[in-house]
């Protein structure tokens, strides 16, 4: 029995979180289905949705793994398709359900590669023996697989769209999927370092596309005029940074942001209709915001290398972009130095305890991903100064609506999808409910 | 020339006809039809039926089930309607409706495997809307000479999405010979494919256009009202600019199409005035039974014959009187708390009167002017909000939601909201008490108002109530709602106080009439009011039915009457007042309380004299004495001013029963809040929405309001009522149109039907 199950490594900090959030999340959907017909039908599947979570989490068998993380999406299909009605919920539903296959394609393929070399089904001897073993083409080949099954699982550009669609779901759904379910990505990636953490082409695919998501769908966030659409675009940015810091070795970090960040979510999904007004930004000088933020980011970097040996150029500017949004935003010392201080300290405690529950592991050999990817996110610091304080600027405007298009890579998805499964599919589902009524009557 | 100013004047007659709807943080009940008041009900519907397909009446299903349940009195129903209505409910006809292009395209081009139109072009132009409301400092540069269409047309030009997706190449051609003024667009468009529309297809038209993006419109509306912008109106061009498109592309690319189009067009421009005759005569036996509903359901209401008796009691002077709100959810509060009364022996009299207590005052804050007035009436008085200090909770929010500072701030402080998510956010009552603004000054719009002008304010306020003595203790009771998490809350707050509670107009005016200043001024212009007499202000808390006291002084003896109506209300069993407090307090409740639901009848007399008990919490109640308005003028204030906003309201809510997908806001469980508080949307877009959701009208197996048209019930001679209505225009037109009913009470405790000229 003991070989089936496992709470090594993140797992533990994992269960609580979603044991947390299931409760949160179930209670919340008891309350807010009070009176609805379908309240039992909805809670049991949100509750067995969780099951399977709880499952894949501390399976140590890749069958049973592979089974629970299926099992998740298909419960997940069905709480999407809660209003088959809603043309849609239906699209949606139908295009996460085309990338949930992909995605269960690309980790079947891995775990198959892992049996074949390793002739194991437990994840833990697989870790092991891979850990030990030369990286061939076969290793490589797993590494890119477990990747991409994690990047399509996250809502990676440009395969995103359906996380910002299915905003058609019922408010618990959507609190589930961004603060939980959503999360499963990194949670595979985290468990199973050894596998893709040595080869160089896995590293760089997931880096370069957790990157370029995590800076696109921020700016394109800015651009979102409802606030679950607004708070889905951050989702797919958020899990970008999360992707971003596992590949390069930020564990640490990687587990806190998932535990804050699915706080945070889940906090902003169910308050989301309480009345709250996100200001605009002030139209303001680039150059002054951008001089304030290149000498934060120099002395957090500095402060780095002096006390801890390593410039942690990513975090580093990251914090930098922080404290200027802080800096700028208050305009009395004392309040400025206090929240700065705060925000430092909590980011250094809580970090300082992430270590404690796994240890970060410097990325040997690539020297150039770090700086190359932090150049990025400069230029995307800089784009969104660029955009939102000069609105009247003619390239502030060009780019704004391109943004605000969503860079158009949904679109041709949308247009595949609609042809592989085609469009009005309520119908199919109208004509079975009716079927069913029949019968009843 | 003068055919393009035909429709461009058509054009703009349709647009100014939106009712406005008033952006979350003040969103108010409205009468979505307000602009058709002056035209009788029964077209306004069969024309709104055939143009957009609205329903104003309930399906024949509906009354042959009431029929059946002998909801419906067997003495109002002739042979005739009966045979009619079962012919109705056996053979479903499908009524004939007015197709615009995007959806005709949608029937004869095959798009199976693709996109369809109709919804596309709804969800391109609201989003486009909402970017205008979003960023005004990037697209409302002008203020209110802004273009709306201008704005849309530089975003289609430059967005390629909507190519991509449709897989129309042509579209971005399309797009850049569009004219860049709306004027012309309309020119264009009438020469192109409306050269032989009449007048009245045109109109028609122009309507089942507007009512594909109703909702902005309505929101624009709003704006329009207060900046005189032409926002609507542009709107309206961006439809029939879409509408040109694709007939264009039509032509362009698909003959077959092409042609069907043409035709279909030509039949319904040719057709559209039978269609609307045919729907009105289709549904005219509809309007006999829903007249004999609404007969039927007033019957439970019983009053009592006038016995002056009950005039002599009155006239003592009770120990306490309360002011409530007119709202119908006092009404069950008045009972209980006069029942508490008469156990304690403490006499006590309850008036109803417009939640704002007749002062129409705003609060002024950094950005801008929040009325806590009725929506018709603009406030008059300002008082300044203290300035907002900077919370920890919006500098976090801040932090969250820019796209720069959100990755390290959610890592480092997103775990500040474990608190919340475990608690819930907690129900909220907004008291009015912050930096005690109430205690701030009065002013008008030029500076501090004078002694003078406050003095004539309360006198006002005091001669709307009628109060004919006073007793020792006063009481304003204002009203509000306790709990979170509800986009619409501020429909569950008092409409009088445009969607805030009414603390802060109870607070302000009971400071005013406590003032000794203004009590001498006002002994001068003969309202005397008695030294010993003090006002207090509370508030009627409507989710768990507790009184808030704002002030601090209140006697025991006062308060003790007051939770002794409480508990009246409450203690019909422990679970019902847990009940109460779970679904104030908790942040995933949906159906807090049922707010104005199953608001049927606006009486103005005396409230003593309505004896049935099955009918409390469905009547607006406004206290009216006639003998001491001989001229009526003072009813014709009423039904100028509280007579409309009940009509507001109650059309709120029928129209969120008719019609719940077009004129209610959807599920509460997809709410999705747009542009901050413009309005929302339910789930990912699609038009903004505007009327109640479901889970305000729906308790998972019923409505729980009765689609009934208000029954406004007047104790007042003939005469009286006539002066009255000869006055009260707006209210008139409403009345001689069928949208609400009259009623006179005579001294026997009989309702006779007020008739229509």
């Amino acid at each position: 029995m003991a070989e089936w199950l496992t709470i090594s490594g993140v797992r533990p900090v994992l269960l609580v979180l979603v044991a947390l959030l299931a409760w949160v999340v179930t209670s919340y959907a008891i309350r807010n289905f009070r009176l609805d017909p379908r309240r039992r039908a909805f809670v049991t599947k949100l509750i067995a949705c969780l099951t399977a979570v709880f499952v894949l989490i501390v399976s140590n068998n890749i069958v049973v793994f592979f089974a629970a993380w299926m099992a998740i999406s298909l419960q997940l299909h069905w709480l999407l398709m809660f209003y088959p009605e809603r043309d849609r919920a239906v699209l949606a539903a139908h295009k996460k359900f085309i990338l949930a296959r992909c995605s269960e394609a690309f980790l079947g393929t891995a775990f198959v590669i892992m049996y074949l070399t390793t002739g194991s089904l437990q994840l833990d001897t697989i870790l092991q023996q891979f850990g030990t073993s030369p990286t061939g083409m076969t290793q490589h080949i797993a590494a890119l697989c477990l990747v991409m099954a994690a990047l399509i699982k996250c809502a990676q550009l440009p395969l995103h769209g359906w996380l910002i669609q299915v905003v058609e779901a019922p408010t618990p759904v959507s609190a589930l999927l961004h603060a939980g379910i959503i999360n499963l990505g990194g949670f595979l990636l985290l468990a199973t370092v050894p596998l893709w953490s040595n080869s160089a082409v896995a590293l760089w695919l997931l880096c370069l596309v957790s990157a370029a998501s995590c800076c696109f769908a921020a700016l394109i966030m800015a651009t979102r005029i409802s606030i679950k659409v607004r708070l889905a675009w951050s989702t797919s940015a958020q899990m970008g940074l999360m992707l971003l810091e596992i590949g390069l070795g930020y564990y640490d970090l990687a587990l806190l942001h998932l535990v804050a960040h699915s706080v945070y979510k889940a906090h902003a999904f169910l308050s989301v209709s309480e009345v709250a007004v996100i200001k605009q930004p002030t139209a303001r000088s680039i150059w002054r915001v951008g001089v304030v933020f290149l000498a934060f980011q120099a002395l957090v970097a500095a402060a780095c290398w002096w006390l801890l040996g390593n410039p942690k150029w990513l975090p580093s500017a990251l914090l930098a972009m922080a404290l200027t949004t802080i800096w700028m935003n208050l305009h009395q010392w004392p309040l400025r130095l206090s929240v700065s201080a705060l925000a430092i300290a909590a980011y250094l405690i809580l970090g300082t305890v992430a270590q404690q529950v796994i240890e970060p592991q410097p990325a040997f050999g690539r020297v150039w991903l770090e700086p190359v990817i932090t150049l990025l996110f400069n230029l995307f610091a800089f784009t969104y100064w660029l955009v939102h304080h000069t609105p009247s600027h003619r390239l502030s405007q060009r780019w704004f609506i391109t943004l605000n298009a969503g860079l158009y890579l949904d679109e041709w998805l949308t247009r595949l999808v609609l042809w592989l499964w085609p469009s009005h599919p309520i119908r199919y589902y109208q004509r079975q409910r009716r079927v069913r009524q029949e019968k009843q009557a | 020339m003068s055919t393009v100013n035909r429709f461009v004047s058509i054009a703009e007659q349709v647009s100014h006809s939106i009712a406005p709807q008033w952006p979350l943080s003040q969103w108010i009940a409205v009468n979505p039809f307000w602009h058709y008041r002056q035209q009788p009900l029964a077209d306004v519907s069969a024309h709104w039926r055939y143009c957009a397909g609205s329903r104003l009446l309930m399906s024949p299903e509906f009354y042959w089930q009431q029929w059946q349940q002998n909801q419906i009195d067997a003495g109002l129903v002739t042979d005739h309607m009966v045979h009619e209505l079962q012919q109705r409910t056996a053979a479903k006809e499908p009524l004939p409706q007015w197709q615009n292009l995007s959806r005709l395209v949608d029937k004869y081009q095959q798009r199976r495997r693709k996109m369809r139109w109709n919804d596309e072009v709804v969800l391109q132009i609201s989003q486009t809307c909402g970017l205008f409301m979003q960023f005004p400092t990037r697209f409302q540069q002008a203020g209110k000479d802004s273009s709306l269409y201008q704005h849309w047309l530089s975003i289609s030009r430059a967005d390629r999405g909507i190519e991509t997706l449709m897989d129309e190449a042509e579209l971005n051609d399309l797009f850049a010979k569009l004219p860049d003024d709306p004027h012309q667009l309309i020119h264009e468009c009438q020469a192109h494919f409306l050269s032989d529309a009449s007048d009245y297809a045109l109109r028609c038209y122009g309507q089942a256009l507007i009512s594909d993006l109703w909702g902005w419109a309505a929101a624009f509306a709003y704006q329009d009202e207060r900046q005189g912008s032409q926002w609507v109106f542009e709107l309206l061009c961006i439809r029939l600019a879409w509408e040109y498109i694709l007939w264009q592309l039509a032509e362009r690319t698909n003959t077959a199409v092409y042609q069907q189009l043409q035709q279909a067009l030509a039949a319904q421009v040719d057709n559209c005035e039978e269609q609307v005759a045919h729907i009105e005569q289709h549904n005219a036996v509809l309007w006999q039974w829903q007249a004999a509903y609404e007969r039927s359901q007033l019957k439970a209401l019983q009053f009592s014959p006038d016995i002056d008796d009950s005039r002599h009691l009155t006239s003592k002077t009770p120990d306490v009187q309360a002011v409530f709100c007119i709202d119908v959810r006092s009404e069950r509060y008045r009972c209980a708390l006069e029942q508490a009364g008469r156990a304690f022996g403490f006499g006590i009299q309850s008036k109803g009167f417009a939640g704002f207590f007749g002062v129409p005052l705003a609060l002024q804050t950094k950005e801008r002017d929040v009325p806590h007035a009725p929506g018709l009436l603009q406030p008059s008085y300002y008082i300044k909000a203290p300035e907002p200090k900077h919370s920890v909770t919006s500098l976090l929010s801040n932090l969250f939601n820019t796209p720069v500072s959100m990755f390290s701030g959610v890592e480092a402080l997103g775990l500040s909201k474990l608190k919340t998510l475990l608690t819930g956010i907690p129900g909220q009552l907004a008291t009015a008490n912050g930096g005690s603004i109430a205690e701030g000054t009065v002013c008008e719009r030029n500076g501090e108002a004078s002694l003078d002008t406050l003095v004539s304010l309360c006198q006002q306020a005091l001669a709307g109530m009628q109060f004919d003595t006073f007793a020792q203790h006063i009481v304003l009771v204002g009203h509000g709602s306790h709990h979170s998490n509800n986009a619409q809350r501020a429909g569950l707050n008092c409409g009088a106080c445009g969607g805030q509670t009414g603390a802060l107009s109870a607070r302000v005016l009971t400071r005013l009439l406590n003032d000794s200043a203004i009590r001498e001024q006002l002994r001068e212009r003969g309202v005397g009011i008695p030294s010993a007499t003090r006002f207090y202000s509370a508030l009627h808390e409507t989710v768990t039915d507790q009184v808030v006291w704002l002030t601090r002084t209140v006697p025991s003896e006062v308060k003790r009457v007051f939770r002794a109506a409480t508990e009246r209300l409450t203690d019909t069993g422990m679970k019902s007042r847990k009940d109460r407090k779970k679904r104030s307090g908790h942040w995933a409740e949906l159906r807090p309380e049922w707010g104005l639901a199953d608001n049927n009848v606006l009486f103005f007399g005396r409230a003593n004299r309505i004896t049935s008990a099955e009918t409390l919490g469905s009547n607006f109640l406004h206290d009216y004495y006639s003998e001491r308005d001989p001229n009526g003028e003072l009813l014709t204030q009423l039904l100028s001013a509280p007579g409309l906003v009940a009509n507001w309201i109650n059309w709120q809510y029928y129209c969120s029963v008719t019609d719940p997908k077009q004129l209610g806001s959807g599920n509460k469980l997809l709410h999705n809040r747009v542009a901050n508080d413009i309005g929302i949307f339910e789930g990912n877009g699609g038009d903004l929405r505007q009327g109640l959701a479901w889970q305000s009208v729906h308790d998972g197996t019923d409505f729980v309001h009765r689609p009934m048209r208000l029954q406004v019930i007047i104790e007042a001679d003939e005469a009286t009522i006539e002066r009255a209505l000869a006055g009260a225009t707006a209210f008139n037109e409403l009345f001689q149109q069928q949208w609400i009913n009259l009623y006179r009470l005579n001294t026997r405790g009989e309702l006779c039907p007020v008739m229509t000229k």
